[in-house]
């Protein structure tokens, strides 16, 4: 994407201003966002002064510098609700539940920090459990039928086939 | 909404009863549910709010035979009314000083309640009398349960149960009891207690649980963490800690009445005269001399009166409820005249 001030240069750095509750994103080259007075450093410097927590804790600053430099990750804004990941570690809310796959490479080392894990072990709605349930029971007849394969059952083998097309396995 | 007759017993959970009732005034749990296709409320525009709003009412209806749940719009209530909500533990603060279409709903007796777009679009609490959260969850399981079956949540294998604040994500379960604990108060224990709990990863914050200081020596013991446990270690936790806790406060109070006896008795008999005779008492204050006054009751040296009494004192004297009895808003000074009424009245049933 080629910067919005010049249209010449790469874009790679992604602002976002809030002003008045009203969100303003700009995507623009190294050199622009020097001339228009934003300092990369400061950035990362503010935002390291506004959420006192250091960097290396957490991932994007407000600015994200896209691949061409490794100094920061870009973390990509959410295409449902357009949070962006470092308005989401400014308020500490998530926009919607979309926003965690999104972040899902940036959310690990700040939910480690709060639950001191990753990894979900309570409960799940009804429709994961009947996913589950089909998904063992696929598996328990793909076993019996190897095992039918193996023992040269052909006609059992082809009733549990039959069987497991029915309960849509390909 | 109808707050109750100041002269009857209110709200499954201030019925003084249940396990352990003399030291733990409530169990509670909550769950936090979002739709998987609307934005979290915080981002949410009206119409989305209102979307939610409908579905969950619809989801409502068929919950559980003989539970009914009444609903209310807090978009359409006054001040004074919301107010009584908080106080009750029916909507947490937030929810009624926001603007937007949301919900209460709850039960005659208050022990089932929910919250329709608050931080999250459903916070369902099942809230009990004394120590009891394990009941208190497994009610809660059936209800989550029913409205499961009705509406789609967003759910994600690793992270669980998607939440609008990374804090409450995976289970979206909060734990809490809330104590009373003069004795450790007194002693200047308490300290002990915040030790314990938060090595643990539990959380002791005041009456209205996060951001609210204690009061009154009362206390709440919540879970900090939601990810990474099942629901059933989150009480566990809770339960693994607790025991002591009520053990060590009934131990300060035996070796308050054998040792400092009279001092103790002191304390709570002015208090009690106090509440008994004053005509004018702030908020603060008659908390203050409520929380001695139910030690008193516990320790059997106020013998006559009945813990239901004393809890009902606490929530008729809180603003919301004062300016509910009366004739609306009252200003700070009228308030402070009409509690101490109250307060004597309930003292000579």
């Amino acid at each position: 994407m080629l910067c919005e001030k010049c249209q010449e240069n790469e874009a790679c750095v992604h602002l976002t201003d809030i002003v008045n509750n009203t969100k303003r994103e700009y995507r623009l080259c190294k050199e622009c966002a020097e001339v228009h007075g934003v300092s990369i450093q400061a950035q990362l410097q503010k935002f390291k002064n506004i959420t006192n927590i250091t960097l290396p804790e957490f991932c994007a600053p407000s600015i994200d510098i896209g691949s061409g430099d490794s100094e920061v990750t870009d973390v990509e804004d959410c295409p449902r609700c357009k949070m962006s990941y470092s308005l989401f570690r400014k308020e500490g809310k998530f926009g919607c539940s979309h926003d965690y796959t999104v972040f899902r490479g940036s959310l690990d080392d700040l939910l480690e920090k709060i639950h001191a894990s990753t990894q979900h072990r309570g409960r799940t709605p009804g429709r994961f459990r009947e996913q589950d349930n089909h998904q063992t029971k696929l598996d328990q007849l793909r076993e019996e039928l190897l095992q039918a394969v193996q023992g040269e059952q052909y006609e059992k083998a082809a009733a549990i086939r039959d069987q497991m097309r029915l309960m849509g396995s390909k | 909404m109808s707050i109750g007759d100041f002269h009857q017993p209110v709200g499954e959970w201030l019925r003084g009863d249940g396990s352990d009732s003399d030291l733990v005034i409530s169990s509670r749990v909550r769950l936090a549910r979002n739709l998987t296709d609307i934005p979290f409320t915080t981002v949410a525009n009206d119409q989305q709010r209102s979307t939610v709003a409908e579905r969950i009412q619809a989801a409502m209806k068929d919950l559980r035979p003989g539970l009914t749940l009444e609903t209310q719009h807090l978009d359409e209530m006054d001040r004074v009314d919301r107010l009584v909500l908080v106080e009750r533990h029916l909507v947490s603060r937030e929810l009624a000083m926001s603007s937007g279409p949301r919900l209460v709903a709850f039960d005659e007796s208050e022990a089932y309640s929910l919250m329709v777009n608050e931080e999250d679009h459903l916070r369902l609490q099942v809230m009990k009398s004394g120590y009891c959260l394990e009941q208190a969850w497994q009610e809660m399981d059936q209800l989550e349960r029913a409205i499961d079956g009705q509406l789609q949540f967003a759910f994600d294998q690793q992270y669980g149960y998607l939440t609008a604040c990374p804090t409450n994500v995976g289970t979206g379960l909060r734990a809490s009891v809330m104590l009373h604990l003069p004795a450790m108060v007194i002693t200047g224990q308490i300290e002990e207690v915040t030790r314990a709990a938060t090595k643990i990863h539990l959380a002791v914050r005041g009456l209205f649980g996060e951001g609210t200081e204690a009061q009154g020596d009362f206390f709440q013991i919540s879970n900090q963490r939601t990810l990474g446990l099942s629901e059933t270690e989150i009480l566990q936790k809770i339960d693994s800690v607790l025991p002591n806790i009520l053990r060590y406060e009934r131990k300060l109070r035996d070796e308050l009445l054998e040792r400092r006896r009279e001092r103790i008795e002191d304390k709570v008999g002015r208090a009690f005269g106090i509440l008994s005779h004053a005509r004018v008492i702030t908020s603060k204050e008659a908390l203050e001399h409520l929380s001695l006054v139910r030690l008193g009751v516990s320790m059997g040296i106020l013998s006559d009166l009945k813990m239901e009494q004393v809890n009902r004192m606490f929530l008729f004297s809180q603003p919301g409820h004062l300016q509910a009895i009366g004739e609306g808003e009252l200003s700070s000074e009228d308030r402070d005249l009409k509690r101490a009424a109250l307060v004597r009245q309930i003292l000579t049933e």
